[in-house]
Parts: structure tokens; C-alpha cells; sequence
């Protein structure tokens, strides 16, 4: 309130002073940095009170814990609209997994997939004649929504129809995430599409089990019950009472009133405000204004597959621009300030930690900026010159530069934060680092006949061009088109080490870079066909866990959009697909498959990763117990184990 | 008086017509696929056949088929209905989309300029009288240089000075989040967060408007009434407020009425700066999602607040000042 009044005297006192030409402001400081949270939780019972308060007894001293509020800031903006299924910001999601839990199968530390005991009572699984596999899942009496209604099997099936619902998709337009579970369910298609109102792989067998029938599509598949994993929706919530679920030999089914109009405002309000929550906390209330979600803990919680309930009562997630973070975090404005990737912004976070009263974390990004090849057309349908390219630019002082020593550089499609990496470590230490070299570059062009001038006669050094003699006898120039998007600070700087190199003149390549909005951008980025006006783009991605990225390298796919031509592109799709296929639990045979892959991939080169981050969490000292990786752990696990003074 | 309205009127609706073709125009002229930036992220996650069944299906949605005459009409039909559009990025109507933030720059616009006005005027006034006085030329270099600092430093500053070091106010946002408490202690919350950002508001304005008042009342104490005046025997505050103010009103009537106007307008930088959900950061968002809809409502709207304050401000005219007749 103190500092409230002080306020309104500043506002005062400028205008006054103003006034009288002097504005010197002698109100009252008040030292402390915040103005009071209300605290709603005064009210609550001795017995739980004591349940928070934890002690630390490591290290030197004994911390007391009073597990009241932490506040998390997050440079990605939230939206509010916390369920992921329509629009879809990172800080939004972390949120959304926060309340969202009872999960059949989770994902551990090290990102193995495992079945969740304090879930599961029983789970199934049967192969079908036909390819596909059907998992029968019993769960556990006893589970509850934080409103205090039990958890049954009804809301597990309820998940896949909802979201695999041709009126959810397609009449009330959720996005595709939607149907990131029920798409691998057998007859997926068909009931998305409306063609059928059952959900011909998903049956409800009595109250508290389920089954679901994965399609012999995506069979057999190292991540076989991660297909499987799903979280319970609280039906009521998203539809009217009069809307059930009804078995049938041919699968689960709604009843005829569920129709997109009849449920539309149902949907867009529990889409924004889901009050009722499967996981460690409850979702309270979005704010607008502060852009901050306020989320309290669930106390119906059984706990995650350590059976781990959350510590701390109260977590506000905020969004917290980038000009202004440290100084947010520096303030106790926030306690925690999730995954700074800037140069600039991690240093200023370490100078924090060095002054006292602040630590951080950090961990490797599981994605990397990249250059991105076209490989069906142009030069860079040739081999040699994408891995000449990557010979000519110095990708570690990029990296270092890009990142202010806050990066890396990997070496192909992984992240690492895999436990792949960890366990083939010296095979991928082993694999072509491209280092830079212009005299490798050169030697590689010329071994690939890029050895003419522009009127047939031998090409010299530094003088022009390269061309290559093609097979009908004419003659294609090296000028490679580049698509950048605008205001890119990657383009910029790949401009001056790669663009303007003088050494990529010399040795007879031109890019010719064009700047687009990255809409158009993404447009050609996904045209296929040859007749695309670009070979090169730069971009950046990021890996999943499961680790699938079949899509990408599917021969004739228009997600396939490095296009690399037979027999490499089917050669390369055939290691993905055996390393996808390899006998679930099998940990030895994926990693060797996993491997192959990495290591052809790293031969032809379809991208040039430039540089991954290392991401820093900076956060108070009063915080404890806080670790993530941001891949496989990422702050919706780690939240769980955290303590706050 | 009603004539000349009416005529107006008719004149604004015309421009509002070429107006909203331009833009909407320029708008779709924008390269880029609309649809397929709708549907990209469906990319490998759903059969080729799908893929084109769902993009195919966001253009019919766009209207990206139709030819731009007739999407015009559609939209300008639903502008007219009330419809402003849907957000492609927001996933929601942008009625329901640009509510809370434009009220929430119309607080903020409201306050600074109050705070500016209540600042402004009593200032330049007291320059104008005490003219190459010390005090006025300090305030002179002040304002100038108050003019020439760019907003974003002059928020990075104070946000250093008020919130890092002394830690007397918030660095950013509109309210505490999880802030519990209603009426009055709302709005005291509300206060303590919108002091620092509606203090740089007030700051970046304070230059211009003190240099104009400042002008307009040394010109009107140059006057022979002035003389006059004082040649009456009139007390001097008699004379500066009731004769030389009056008169210089008449030409800063027209910047106090554009600024109540402009509370619609929101300050990209400002929002941006000190996260305030306003209608500016609004725009900029929309602008950089290619949320069309979002863009063209504000700027529609934009438009017509544009149109209403040089007809206010013209209107005025004839109000303030007896001699100017507005009637044709």
C-alpha cells in the first residue's frame, strides 16, 4: 500500500516540481524492491502448512523452506490461450504441462518413455494380424481431477475423441497439435475426417480400462508406448453433461449431440480457463494485463511417476520482455528466468551470479540455426558443393560470434541433450566437422567436375565462376540463390563470413541472396519442385523426444523439403525408417541405427547446423532444487522438485 | 453550422472509402501465402492428401480464391456489420482480440495526457512571461533536449534509475500478477504500475507542447490589447490568464484536442518496453504475424479517429475563437 500512495506522490511531486523548475524528488524510498503479493494462502490449515515446510539440511547450512510463490519469467510472450490445441507459444505449453498430468506413460530424466506406475495398474499389449497393436490399459483406483471427482478410463478415451474429432479439427479450428495422440490410433483418418463417428481404434472396456489400437502405419517403433501416452481430459469441462461416450464393436463414439455448434462455447471457454487440472498444479487465472499465468497447487495430485507432488503452493509464469529481464530478475520482480539464449543477456546473468544472491544453470539447445539445402535442383543437388560450402564457413567463430560464446556446433541432426550422444560420444567426436578449409573445398569441386569457365576452357582461381559439364551436355554456373527473411541477425552475419568471404570467390561459388518475409520464406522453403527460384535457406529447428524425423527425408513428401535425390535421399530415408523400427527397449541396436544415420547424414549434408545455443536459467538464491534440461526435464518436471525460502 | 457538417461528413465517409482500399490493397498485395502459413506447422505430421485438403480449405476461409474486388466487399461488408475479422494468429475474433488492449491504451493515453497538460500549459505560460529569464532558458534547453531522446531511452533510463536502483516502482507490466485485492487497491495497484510507463509518456510530450504554448503566449503578449491591458491598470495575472491566454488558446486548442484524440493510438515503443497489453504492441504484432484482419481493424480504426479529430478540431475553432464562422 506504502509504496502504492508513493506512487501517486510521484506523479505528484513531478508535476509540481515541473513546475517549479526544480524537480528534485525527496519522497521516501522504501529499500525493498517489491511491492506486497497478496497472499491467498494464509487461510490454509496447520496440517498443510507444515506439509510445505521443508529443511535442507546439505551442504553448509539449513535452509528453511516456506514454499509460498515463485514467479517464472519467460522470454516468449504467453497468450493465454494455455491450451496448446489452437495456438502455440512455448511459455503457454510449459503452463499447460504444468497442469496437465496423470499421464499413462512419461518421459524420464534421461528420456527413456516408461509406463507410470502411479497411473497404470495394468497395461497390455497384443499384435494384430493386420500390423497393428493393440494396448489394453487398466488404471489405477483412486485418481482424482484437483476438483475431487475420480479419474476414470472415460476421460482417457474422451482425449481421443475429442481431439481427433472432425468437429474439434476441422468446425472449431484447433490446430494440429490437437491430434498429436489420436493420429497414431487405428481409423484415426477416417474419424477425423467425419467419415466415420467411430473412433475405430479407441474402445472404452469398462470403467476404469481402456484400449487403443495403433495403426500398423507407424508399426513396429522404438518408441512404441510413447504412442500411448496420454493425459485424461475432464469431460465435463469441454462438453455439455448431455454428451457421452458410448462403446461399440467398432470402436468409441460420441453421442449424436456432439456437434461443433452444440459445444463451441464450452470449448472456448475451458480452452482458456481450464479450472479443472489432472496435474501438479491448478490453473488459476491468466492476466491480461501482466501477461502472467497464476497456477496453485492441485491438492487432489497423486503425484508423477515418482509418485513427486509439487512443493511450492503458488507458481506465476509471466512473460518478461528481453530489454528488461535481468533487471526484473535483479529486482525480484521474478525468481527464475527460464532459457536466455543471447550473448549479451547471459552475460549481463553471470555478472549477477558473480555480485551474489544469484545462480544459474545451463543446458545445451535439443536444435541448432541452420543453412538448408535444396537437393533436387541447382548446385546444391551436388554433393561436393553443399560439403564445399560447409568447408568455407568457419562455423566455430560464427557459432562463437552468433552466440557470444554461448553455443556450440554440432555436427548433424541431434541435440545434445540425447542420450544418444552421451552413448556414442566417440563415434560422434569421430564425424566430419567440415573445419575450415578452402584448399578441401576446391579439391572437392574440382573432384566434382566443377572445373570450366563460362565459355568451356578451364576454370582459374579467382577468376569468376565455376561451371560443371551436366549430362545433355550444358553447362551449369555455381551461383547459388539464398533466401533469407528479413530483420534475421543469422542472415546478417552469414552475409560477411559466408556471402562475402573472399575465399568463396576464389574458389568459384556465388550466392545470390534474395530477403523475404519469412512467410514467403516458409512457402518456397516448402516447395519441392525443381522449378523453386532458391537452393539455400537459413533457418533453425528443433528435435522432439520421440526423436522421429522420418517426415523430413520421406521420399516424394512435402515435408521432405531437402528433396535429396535417389539414391541418397531413399538410402538416407531407409536408415531412418530402420532406426524408427528397431525393437522397442533395444537401447544398444537404436543407438547403433541412430548412428548410421547421423554419420550419412553428416556425408551429404541436406543442412549446415551453424550454431545451439546454450541456454542459461538465471534464478534467486533463495531458489533450490531447480534443474532442467530443456529437452527431455524440461521446467514443468523440474517445478515439481523445486523449493523456494 | 450543420450544413458544413453534413458536408464533412460526406467527405470523411469518402476518404474512408479510398482510404480503407488502400490499405486493403496493400495488404493483400503483401507477399507471402496466408493460408499456408496457417497450415504449416501440419507439415509431415499429416498425409500430402490432407495437407492440401486443409490448406485448400484456409484459402476458402481467406477468401484467397476470390478475386481482391469482391474479397473487399466481403470484408468491407463485414467491417460494416460490426465483423471485424478473425485472427489467424490469436485464433479469436478480432473484436475479442483488440478490446482489453485499446481500453488499456486509452488509460494510459488518458492519464500522461493529463499529466502533460497539467504540465505543459502552467509551464510555457510561466516561460513566455519570464522570457530569456534563466529558469526559461533552462527549461528551453530541457525540452529540446527532452524532444530529441528518443522514447526507449528515456524508458531504459528511468526504468534504471526509479525501478533498478531506488526500486521504488515496477519495471514493467499493468498490475501485480495474482494481484487479489479490488477498488480501491486496484487501482492504487493499477498506479503503481502505470506511474513509470505514463511518466515517460508524459516526458516525451512535455517538450513539444511546452515550446507551443510558450510560443503561442509570447505571440499573444506581444498584442496591442495586452497593452492595453496593462495600460488599464489590470492586475498582471488578470492580463496573462483572462486577455493573453485566452488568445493564445486559440492555436493550441488544436494540439490539445489532436492529443485527446490520439489516447486511441498506442505507443509501439512504450507497450513494447514496459509490456503493456496495449493497442499499439497490438498492431505491431499483427503487422509482424501477417494478422491481417488484426492490422487492417486498427488501422481502420486509426483511420476514422484520424477523420472525427480534424472535424473536432476544426468545429472548434469556430467555438474558441467568435470570429471564425464555420458555415460553408
Amino acid at each position: 500500500m506504502k509504496k502504492k500512495l508513493l506512487s501517486l506522490f510521484l506523479v505528484g511531486v513531478l508535476s509540481i516540481s515541473m513546475l517549479a523548475g526544480c524537480g528534485k524528488n525527496e519522497g521516501n524510498a522504501d529499500d525493498s524492491n517489491n511491492m506486497e503479493q497478496s497472499d491467498n494462502n494464509e487461510n490454509k490449515n496447520e496440517g498443510e502448512e507444515e506439509g510445505e515446510e521443508n529443511q535442507d539440511s546439505g551442504d553448509d547450512q539449513e535452509v528453511t523452506y516456506s514454499n509460498k510463490q515463485v514467479i517464472i519469467g519467460d522470454g516468449t510472450e504467453t497468450s493465454g490461450d494455455i491450451t496448446p490445441m489452437w495456438t502455440n507459444s512455448a511459455s503457454d505449453f510449459y503452463t499447460y504441462k504444468m497442469i496437465t498430468g496423470l499421464e499413462t506413460v512419461y518421459v524420464d530424466q534421461e528420456g527413456k518413455w516408461n509406463v507410470n506406475e502411479t497411473v497404470v495398474d495394468s497395461i497390455e499389449d497384443k499384435d494384430n494380424e493386420d500390423g497393428s497393436k493393440t494396448y489394453t490399459i487398466k488404471i489405477k483406483d483412486g485418481l482424482k481431477f484437483s476438483n475431487g471427482e475420480a479419474v476414470t478410463a472415460k476421460n482417457y478415451v474422451f482425449y481421443y475423441l475429442f481431439w481427433g474429432s472432425n468437429e474439434v479439427l476441422s468446425d472449431l479450428e484447433a490446430s494440429e497439435a490437437a491430434s498429436m495422440v489420436p493420429r497414431y490410433a487405428k481409423g484415426y483418418a477416417a474419424y477425423s475426417a467425419g467419415e466415420s463417428d467411430t473412433f475405430e481404434g479407441v474402445h472404452l472396456i469398462d470403467d476404469m480400462t481402456f484400449s487403443v489400437t495403433i495403426d500398423s502405419e507407424f508399426l513396429p517403433y522404438y518408441y512404441g508406448k510413447a504412442l500411448v501416452s496420454v493425459t485424461p481430459e475432464y469431460i465435463q469441462g469441454w462438453v455439455p453433461e448431455d454428451v457421452t461416450i458410448e462403446e461399440t464393436e467398432n470402436g468409441a463414439k460420441f453421442s449424436d449431440n456432439f456437434t461443433a455448434e452444440y459445444i463451441g462455447d464450452k470449448v472456448n471457454e475451458f480452452r482458456y480457463h481450464p479450472t479443472v487440472c489432472s496435474g501438479p498444479y491448478m490453473f488459476t487465472s491468466y492476466d491480461t494485463n501482466a501477461y502472467a499465468y497464476t497456477l496453485t497447487k492441485n491438492p487432489e495430485f497423486a503425484g508423477n511417476f515418482e509418485g513427486q507432488k509439487a512443493n511450492i503452493e503458488t507458481v506465476i509464469y509471466k512473460y518478461v520482455a528481453q530489454d528488461t529481464m535481468m533487471d526484473q530478475l535483479k529486482t525480484g520482480a521474478i525468481d527464475i528466468l527460464l532459457m536466455t539464449a543471447d550473448g549479451k543477456d547471459i552475460e549481463a546473468g553471470l555478472d549477477l551470479v558473480d555480485e551474489g544472491g544469484f545462480d544459474y544453470i545451463n543446458y545445451p539447445r535439443a536444435g541448432y540455426g541452420m543453412i538448408t539445402f535444396k537437393c533436387n535442383q541447382g548446385p546444391t543437388q551436388f554433393k561436393e558443393v553443399r560439403q564445399a560450402i560447409a568447408y568455407l564457413l568457419d562455423r566455430n567463430a560464427f557459432a562463437q560470434t552468433f552466440t557470444g560464446g554461448h553455443g556450440t556446433v554440432v555436427n548433424g541432426p541431434y541435440g545434445l541433450s540425447q542420450w544418444m550422444v552421451n552413448e556414442h560420444a566417440d563415434e560422434i567426436d569421430a564425424l566430419n566437422a567440415y573445419t575450415y578449409s578452402p584448399e578441401k573445398a576446391v579439391q572437392l569441386l574440382e573432384e566434382g567436375g566443377w572445373v570450366y569457365s563460362e565459355d568451356g576452357s578451364d576454370f582459374v582461381p579467382g577468376n569468376g565462376i565455376r561451371y560443371k559439364k551436366l549430362e545433355d551436355g550444358t553447362m551449369m554456373p555455381l551461383i547459388i540463390s539464398w533466401c533469407s527473411s528479413e530483420n534475421n541477425s543469422v542472415s546478417d552475419l552469414l552475409v560477411t563470413s559466408l556471402q562475402q568471404n573472399p575465399d568463396l570467390a576464389k574458389a568459384g561459388i556465388q550466392i545470390d541472396q534474395k530477403v523475404v518475409t519469412f512467410t514467403e520464406l516458409n512457402q518456397n522453403y516448402y516447395d519441392g519442385s525443381t522449378e523453386n527460384p532458391y537452393q539455400m535457406f537459413n533457418l533453425a529447428t528443433g528435435f522432439g523426444n520421440p526423436y522421429n524425423v522420418a517426415y523430413m527425408f520421406e521420399p516424394g513428401a512435402d515435408s521432405n523439403v531437402n528433396c535429396l535425390l535417389d539414391p541418397e535421399g531413399t538410402e538416407l530415408y531407409n536408415l531412418v525408417i530402420a532406426m524408427n523400427q528397431t525393437k522397442e527397449d533395444d537401447d544398444e541396436a537404436y543407438g547403433k541405427n541412430w548412428l548410421k544415420f547421423i554419420q550419412k547424414w553428416n556425408e551429404l549434408v541436406p543442412e549446415i547446423p551453424l550454431y545451439s545455443n546454450d541456454y542459461h536459467d538465471f534464478f534467486s538464491n533463495k531458489v533450490h532444487d531447480f534443474e532442467q534440461d530443456g529437452y527431455n526435464w524440461d521446467v514443468s518436471s523440474a517445478i515439481l522438485y523445486t523449493n523456494i525460502e | 453550422m450543420l450544413k458544413y457538417v453534413g458536408k464533412r461528413l460526406v467527405y470523411m465517409i469518402g476518404v474512408f472509402f479510398v482510404v480503407s482500399i488502400i490499405m486493403f490493397v496493400l495488404f493483400n498485395s503483401t507477399p507471402g501465402d496466408r493460408a499456408l502459413n496457417q497450415v504449416q506447422n501440419l507439415r509431415g505430421k499429416v498425409s500430402d492428401e490432407q495437407f492440401q485438403i486443409r490448406y485448400q480449405a484456409a484459402r476458402d476461409k481467406l477468401g484467397l480464391d476470390d478475386p481482391i474486388p469482391v474479397r473487399y466487399v466481403k470484408w468491407m461488408g463485414n467491417l460494416l456489420s460490426g465483423d471485424l475479422g478473425y485472427s489467424t494468429f490469436y485464433k479469436k475474433d478480432v473484436i475479442d482480440v483488440i478490446g482489453e488492449p485499446l481500453k488499456n491504451t486509452m488509460i494510459i493515453n488518458l492519464f500522461s495526457t493529463f499529466v502533460a497538460l497539467a504540465i505543459t500549459i502552467p509551464l510555457g505560460i510561466f516561460c513566455a512571461v519570464k522570457k530569456f529569464s534563466k529558469f526559461d532558458n533552462a527549461v528551453q534547453v530541457l525540452t529540446i533536449v527532452g524532444y530529441s531522446v528518443p522514447i526507449y531511452i528515456i524508458g531504459l533510463i528511468l526504468i534504471y534509475l526509479f525501478s533498478v536502483q531506488l526500486g521504488w516502482l515496477p519495471i514493467s507490466g499493468m498490475n501485480s500478477p495474482n494481484f487479489q485485492g479490488s477498488g480501491f487497491t486496484a487501482f492504487l495497484d493499477r498506479l503503481y504500475y502505470l506511474t513509470l510507463p505514463v511518466i515517460v509518456m508524459t516526458i516525451a510530450s512535455l517538450g513539444g507542447m511546452t515550446r507551443y504554448v510558450r510560443a503561442a503566449m509570447i505571440d499573444a503578449l506581444r498584442m496591442d490589447y495586452i497593452r492595453t491591458a496593462r495600460a488599464k491598470g489590470l492586475k498582471e495575472k488578470v492580463v496573462i490568464y483572462s486577455h493573453a491566454w485566452r488568445n493564445a488558446l486559440l492555436s493550441v486548442v488544436t494540439l490539445i484536442i489532436s492529443w485527446f484524440m490520439s489516447v486511441f493510438m498506442g505507443s509501439i515503443i512504450v507497450e513494447q518496453v514496459f509490456q503493456l497489453n496495449g493497442i499499439g504492441k497490438m498492431y505491431y504484432t499483427g503487422l509482424m504475424n501477417q494478422d491481417y484482419d488484426v492490422a487492417l481493424a486498427i488501422q481502420m480504426l486509426y483511420c476514422v479517429i484520424t477523420l472525427i479529430s480534424n472535424l473536432v478540431t476544426d468545429l472548434s475553432y469556430g467555438i474558441v475563437d467568435p470570429r471564425v464562422r464555420i458555415d460553408k
